[in-house]
């Protein structure tokens, strides 16, 4: 079976998704969240586009403690969509979320006032994680920019790192277009 | 382990219609994790590639400064059931798609350039290369921090 493709001439949103024709400027930074006797959770692979940032969130198990999957399959799926909640909070106060109620209704057709984030993808394995990938629409300001998260039926409290906004912003001034114009 | 990122994203291959980049460059003191992405220029047409075979994606190798090299051809991939671990270098890409995949370097590189080279015939890309200091690849691995007593490596 041939794979699912686009109707001819689609493009997705460019608040849905990173640029795809841009060579994104790179955040040189790992950030662990939180960490518990049985679970880490990780951002990394922090993309900073001019348009926005691309992220993922990981969610690892300590290697000495039982598969959840044994009981409960869809483990991974639940709390990537819907147990772990995290947050990014900005200098000027906005603040958004990874809960798809936060979503506006016609996100899909219509463009959001960023910053509006926005998940685009989850998978994973025991070895590495398991992982979703987010990306910001909008990049940050000028001050502090905290990731947050917040597991309680992991028994993960609120908790999170502060980065300097600053570190994407000239992330985001290195980023090239892939095919130059002109 | 919280891995050391390597502030780089290298634009391995362009022709008019794709292009081959490496990012996610993600080290560990055993090895470099990252993502293998095909581009394809808004506005053009997708290749039509034979059906019959798997996605044949872009022949990806790194070469090291003291002449060693690996490549994800799974081909050269050496036989790994049994308890020794291959020999370094050793480049796995464990998926496949018309995005790309995900390649692990097994083995860091030694001091001095590190080259990533790429061809694709089917997307008609020619052979075409890109390269990094490889000293920004050791100090991100010296950088990763286990996240448990007692972790694993990698």
């Amino acid at each position: 079976m041939p794979a699912w493709e686009p109707p001819s001439g689609y493009r997705i949103p460019a608040w849905l998704r990173p640029p795809e024709a841009t060579v994104p400027g790179i955040v040189p930074v790992e950030l662990l969240l939180a960490r518990s006797d049985t679970h880490a959770v990780l951002v990394s692979h922090l993309h900073a586009y001019p348009t926005g940032v691309d992220f993922v969130l990981t969610v690892r198990r300590h290697p000495g403690q039982p598969d959840p999957r044994r009981h409960d399959p869809d483990w991974h799926f639940h709390i990537q969509y819907h147990d772990l909640r995290f947050e990014l909070r900005f200098a000027d106060g906005h603040r958004v979320g990874n809960h798809p109620r936060r979503w506006p209704r016609n996100f899909e057709t219509h463009q959001p006032d960023p910053p509006f984030l926005y998940y685009h993808g989850a998978g994973g394995s025991e070895e590495r994680g398991w992982h979703s990938r987010h990306w910001l629409w909008g990049l940050p300001p000028p001050g502090p920019l905290a990731f947050v998260c917040e597991w309680p039926a992991g028994d993960l409290p609120a908790s999170g790192v502060e980065i300097d906004a600053g570190l994407v912003l000239d992330a985001a001034r290195r980023a090239a277009p892939v095919w130059p114009t002109g | 382990m919280v891995p050391g990122a390597v502030a780089v994203a290298l634009l391995v291959a362009r022709t008019d219609t794709y292009a081959v980049l490496v990012d996610g460059l993600l080290a560990y003191p055993t090895g470099l994790d990252f993502d293998l992405v095909v581009r394809r220029r808004p506005g053009r047409p997708r290749e039509q590639f034979d059906p019959e075979h798997h996605w044949d994606g872009p022949r990806l190798e790194v070469r090291f400064a003291d002449g060693r090299s690996a490549d994800n051809d799974p081909r050269r991939w050496p036989d790994t059931s049994g308890d020794q671990p291959p020999d370094p270098p050793l480049l796995y890409q464990s998926t496949r798609s018309p995005a790309g995949g995900h390649v692990w370097l097994w083995g860091l590189p030694p001091p001095g350039p590190l080259v990533f080279a790429c061809q694709w015939p089917a997307g008609k890309v020619p052979p075409s290369q890109a390269e990094l200091d490889a000293g920004l690849v050791l100090e991100a691995a010296a950088r990763a921090q286990t996240l448990w007593p007692g972790e694993a490596p990698a």
